[in-house]
């Protein structure tokens, strides 16, 4: 099910919107992965990442995947920064706000606050979460982990993904202004997934994450 | 005047990014005080360079003519980001990093780390005051004023009321301060002002000469200057604590026009401007004063999304001093 859970008119027409993309099996409907992407407009390979978990989760829910059943909810949210993917920049060139770096957000605030708090709020019942992203400027991420002083549960997230590699980050002071960040102080097992570099599609690294 | 490079890096292509201090030492022995002024963390904030270059040019001037009147040490960084600054960029080119939210930053190697840490430690060394010169952002223009995070206020105000400023705003502190020059300082125990003035990537000459005299005065009032004469009439500026500013928030999405010049004593209930559907020829909103007060802020940048700031009013006033 698609949803638009926020839309911000635009100045001069259309709209900044933030949709979800939400599948829920009957079983065990209460555990939620939240899978977020987007956040900075020159991370491709979530996005490609979305598009193939959409027909993948498509075809469970069809029972073209007769393999898989779906247990609980799974909702993904392939584009925060909708303006800076738009332009292929990793920030939106309108006011140069990292998105990242608005959480927890704001309700009554500037448009990445607005849409900074709407993310937090619709990922803040999830039992995990995965932020997908890519290497910094100038940088090729191997597909890998990374954690913050991860608890059982989070490693036990990470062993499940089956990556060679685990980053343990460690995170400057502003990270406490990072979706990530408040995952974490929500308690919520959460991991990011790395892989390739900015503004490029790198598809055997996005197949392999998606396994 | 004295010219050193705090730090010099070698560029990968040709020649080298280095951070300039330029030194007017005290005429006795030992300076009364050490005074420190910088610009440019953000590449796109100009106000303060030419701040920068104003005072240099005072002070070059009192050297030649006063040279007894420099009882303190005074140092001015007129560039500290010059990378970004050459491209006229809030961020470090190449890296897209913030100079100012890296200080204080151990585990980032970066350039623009590198950078921001030798800043930071040339001014521990060599500073009992420090002024951080800022201007807006892309969309707001400011009245010159000074933001002292609470908590600080008790050592900073008695400074700030002597810099002529329109304003002295205090506000509570956020994350999003963690990692800035001037909290890294004033939690180092050196009192560090952050004057905000004008927009980025302009110059307000009339703010700028206010504020370089404001400079003066303070060199003069903690003794680093000795001059004779009396001190010159500053501003008496108007202190905000944290529930006397009101913000106007965009309603619509659309453009945002205004004739209230900045710096005005508004009233509530008189017009502030209107949004626009530029498209449609439509006015989508008057947008009002919600309270009375001196208009501190003012957007600049027409094109607006909702929920975005239009302007800030400074709604009481006291005495700082």
């Amino acid at each position: 099910m698609k949803q638009n859970l926020l839309s911000i008119a635009s100045p001069f027409g259309g709209a900044v919107t933030l949709c979800k993309n939400s599948w829920e099996g009957e079983k065990s409907p209460d555990n939620v992965l939240s899978i977020v992407s987007g956040m900075h407009g020159d991370q491709m390979n979530g996005l490609y990442i979305h598009s193939r978990l959409t027909r993948f989760l498509d075809a469970i829910v069809a029972g073209h995947e007769p393999d898989f059943q779906l247990e609980g909810r799974v909702q993904l949210f392939p584009v925060v920064n909708v303006h800076a993917v738009q332009s292929g920049s990793r920030l939106w060139s309108f006011d140069n706000l990292d998105f990242d770096l608005a959480f927890p957000g704001n309700d009554n605030g500037e448009v990445a606050e607005q849409i900074a708090r709407s993310l937090y709020t619709h990922t803040a019942d999830s039992t995990h979460a995965i932020l997908l992203k890519t290497a910094q400027a100038h940088y090729e991420d191997a597909p890998h982990v990374q954690c913050v002083d991860p608890d059982r549960p989070a490693k036990k997230m990470a062993q499940s993904l089956g990556l060679e590699m685990v980053q343990e980050l460690s995170p400057a002071p502003a990270f406490k202004l990072s979706l990530f960040y408040h995952w974490l102080e929500n308690s919520i097992p959460s991991l990011i997934l790395s892989a390739g570099k900015p503004g490029a599609l790198d598809r055997p690294s996005g197949d392999f994450l998606l396994k | 005047m004295k010219t050193q490079k705090i730090v010099s890096f070698k560029s990968p292509l040709e020649g080298s990014v280095e951070i300039i201090r330029q030194t007017f030492t005290a005429a006795r022995e030992k300076p009364v005080k050490r005074i420190a002024f910088l610009a440019g963390l953000h590449g796109d904030e100009l106000e303060g360079v030419y701040i920068c270059h104003r005072l240099i040019e005072t002070l070059q001037q009192l050297k030649d003519t006063r040279p007894q009147a420099f009882q303190g040490e005074i140092h001015v960084y007129p560039a500290v980001n010059p990378k970004a600054l050459n491209c006229a960029s809030r961020l470090s080119p190449f890296f897209l990093k913030d100079m100012n939210r890296q200080m204080g930053n151990e585990f980032d190697a970066s350039f623009t780390a590198q950078l921001a840490a030798a800043l930071l430690n040339d001014l521990r060394a060599s500073s009992d005051i420090v002024v951080d010169f800022h201007a807006s952002n892309l969309h707001l223009k400011e009245l010159p004023q000074i933001r002292i995070i609470e908590g600080f206020d008790k050592k900073l105000l008695p400074l700030a009321a002597l810099c002529n400023m329109d304003l002295i705003w205090v506000h509570p502190s956020a994350p999003v301060f963690e990692s800035t020059l001037g909290l890294n300082l004033n939690r180092g125990k050196i009192p560090t002002l952050v004057v905000e003035t004008g927009i980025c990537l302009r110059i307000h000459q009339n703010f700028c000469e206010q504020i370089l005299a404001g400079m003066m005065n303070l060199m003069r009032q903690t003794g680093v200057l000795e001059l004779d004469g009396p001190l010159p009439q500053v501003k008496q500026p108007l202190l905000v604590q944290p529930r006397q500013v009101a913000l106007v928030q965009a309603r619509h999405s659309g453009l945002f026009v205004s004739d209230v010049p900045l710096g005005d004593r508004v009233n509530k209930g008189e017009t502030l401007g209107k949004i626009v559907d530029a498209v449609r020829g439509e006015i989508l909103e008057t947008v009002t004063f919600p309270a009375s007060g001196l208009l501190f802020t003012l957007r600049e940048q027409p094109a607006t999304y909702q929920g975005a700031p239009l302007a800030r009013i400074a709604l009481e006033e006291s005495d700082p001093r």
